[in-house]
């Protein structure tokens, strides 16, 4: 299912001797692997969707464990927020972990907007835009996947975080323009009725959310990296 | 001797009080460590700076000119008075300068003739202040991040480093402030052969050691934020560099101030990062006080001193 994270890849520190994790950062790794599973949980509740159309059990049980996910993630970011005042950060990185904390927290909140939207607005969706509803999310997970990388990316204090934050912009770009698409399409389908229209339009809003809160993440994450530059 | 002896006993605890924020400020505001155990650290490290090379100071300043028990007591009681009187108006005041003024102060006064040359020896030492230490701060920081690039350490490595190294360099600090401070406390009633050197040390140790101890809870807390503005790198390297420049002018053997140094240290920082990061009213501010402090505590111990002739004959 999902790959646990780790903030060390090793664990080793300095002058490449194993390095005995902070508590702060084994509730990091803690926390992005809740967001991982979130993910997991989101992209097979869609999957789900797009290959029947309907809100199965399996949708339904994915739905859950989603909001299980986020619930459990809004728990572990407060503890943390906790833990870093205790264990005596200095104050930048105490300021940058609680804004990118924060600034990731937003990702499965809307992860879970997206699977409450389909569930209490039953949306119907026409089987000739699952394909493109199917790509739409696979790119919006991909935006979760990538600030989870840049996440420990930045923690480990590597140097091709630029990168990761321009790859992150390209695919939400991606993403930005398979909406337009998508809305373009379904206001110009005779077959489908304006309510439905408006409805669909919502959905995609809420699922092009998630690479748009993951980008505003990269964005933060390059300028705490920036701050750190030598 | 022990009622003489009060006032510099008050001048070392203005002193450790004051001064200690300035090397543990940082570390305390930033919650890297506790205030007591910073305060007990810069107590024990202030004592040891004195007792192991606050000599130097003390036989500069002692020679500077020569006074007897009263004198001194009017000079340190003159200097005491003008630092807690500029510090509660919140205005830049330096000890070093202070009592170096007092003194001048006081000799002018009873005609007593002043070494002009140790005095200029001095004088080029509290311009060296500010200045070598920026100098210091601005190569620091390209040395330091130049290692730092190369370990490639992650972030709660690299907090972790800096949190020590400010409690290692907050200590280094505080050995150089005994050490170069010492001087401003005793070294008035060193020249006049009413103590011996240990006692000077000893006695000049204690006495900040006790300002760090009752009193520089509130100093370390809510001044240490605004000594140092700058994030924790920066904020290492302004530690390093007023420590190692005011242990330098330990081991020439005059005292200076330690606040000078460490606003020295910021601007060589904000050198690095960009010049219009430097505030030019704490430029105006230092200026302000380099010409105040010695010219306003020599005319108060001038003052003090004709009030004491006039009044008992003295």
């Amino acid at each position: 299912m999902c790959e646990c994270v780790s903030v060390c890849g090793g664990p080793m520190g300095l002058f490449n001797r194993p390095r005995k994790k902070n508590e702060v950062e084994v509730l990091i790794e803690g926390y992005l692997n809740t967001v991982t599973l979130c993910c997991d949980s989101f992209h097979h509740s869609m999957q789900e969707y797009f290959s029947t159309g309907l809100l199965t059990d399996e949708f339904m049980r994915y739905e859950r464990q989603t909001h299980q996910f986020e619930s459990e993630g809004d728990d572990r970011r407060h503890a943390l927020e906790e833990m870093m005042y205790e264990k005596g950060l200095i104050p930048q990185s105490r300021g940058d972990i609680m804004a990118l904390l924060e600034a990731m927290d937003h990702v499965p909140d809307q992860m879970e907007a997206v699977v409450q939207t389909i569930y209490t607005e039953a949306i119907q969706l026409p089987a000739n835009y699952r394909e493109r509803f199917t790509k739409l999310t696979a790119l919006n997970v991909e935006t979760v996947q990538k600030s989870v990388a840049l996440f420990l990316l930045f923690l480990r204090g590597e140097r091709n975080v630029r990168e990761s934050v321009r790859h992150i912009d390209q695919v939400e770009s991606q993403s930005d323009r398979l909406e337009r698409e998508l809305v373009y399409g379904i206001f110009r389908d005779p077959q489908i009725r304006d309510v439905e229209k408006l409805i669909l339009r919502n959905l995609i809003v809420v699922l092009g959310r998630i690479s748009d809160e993951a980008e505003d993440f990269a964005e933060l994450v390059g300028v705490c990296a920036v701050k750190r530059l030598f | 001797m022990w009622l003489y002896l009060s006032s510099s006993v008050f001048m070392g605890w203005s002193l450790g009080a004051n001064d200690a924020a300035n090397v543990f400020g940082t570390a305390v505001s930033a919650q890297v460590i506790r205030w007591l155990k910073a305060a007990v650290l810069s107590a024990v490290f202030i004592l040891a700076g004195a007792m192991l090379e606050g000599t130097k100071g003390i036989q500069t300043l002692g020679s500077l000119a020569s006074q007897d028990t009263f004198q001194a007591f009017i000079t340190m009681l003159a200097a005491a008075l003008c630092v807690a009187l500029m510090t509660t108006l919140k205005l830049p005041v330096s000890t070093s300068q202070a009592v170096v003024g007092a003194m001048i102060g006081v000799g002018l006064v009873i005609g007593e003739p002043i070494r002009w040359g140790v005095l200029r020896k001095i004088v080029i030492c509290w311009l060296g202040t500010p200045v070598g230490a920026a100098v210091l701060a601005f190569g620091l920081y390209y040395v330091f991040s130049f290692a730092l690039g190369r370990m490639h350490l992650n972030l709660f490595t690299y907090d972790t480093f800096v949190r020590r190294c400010l409690i290692i360099f907050g200590v280094y600090g505080a050995y150089s402030l005994g050490a170069n401070n010492v001087a401003n406390v005793t070294g008035v009633f060193y020249q006049t052969g009413t103590i011996s050197m240990r006692t000077a040390c000893l006695l000049g140790g204690c006495s900040m050691a006790l300002g760090v101890l009752t009193f520089s809870k509130n100093v370390m807390l809510t001044v240490g934020q605004g000594v140092v503005p700058l994030e924790g790198f920066g904020a290492l390297v302004t530690v390093v560099a007023s420590a190692v420049t005011v242990h330098v002018y330990a081991w020439v053997g005059v005292p200076v101030s330690s606040s000078q140094a460490i606003v020295g240290a910021v601007i060589g920082v904000a050198f690095v990062k960009s010049v219009r990061l430097i505030d030019r009213r704490m430029l105006g501010r230092i200026f302000f006080g380099w010409v105040t402090t010695p010219v306003l505590t020599a005319v108060f111990a001038a003052g003090l001193m004709l009030v004491c002739r006039a009044g008992f004959g003295i």
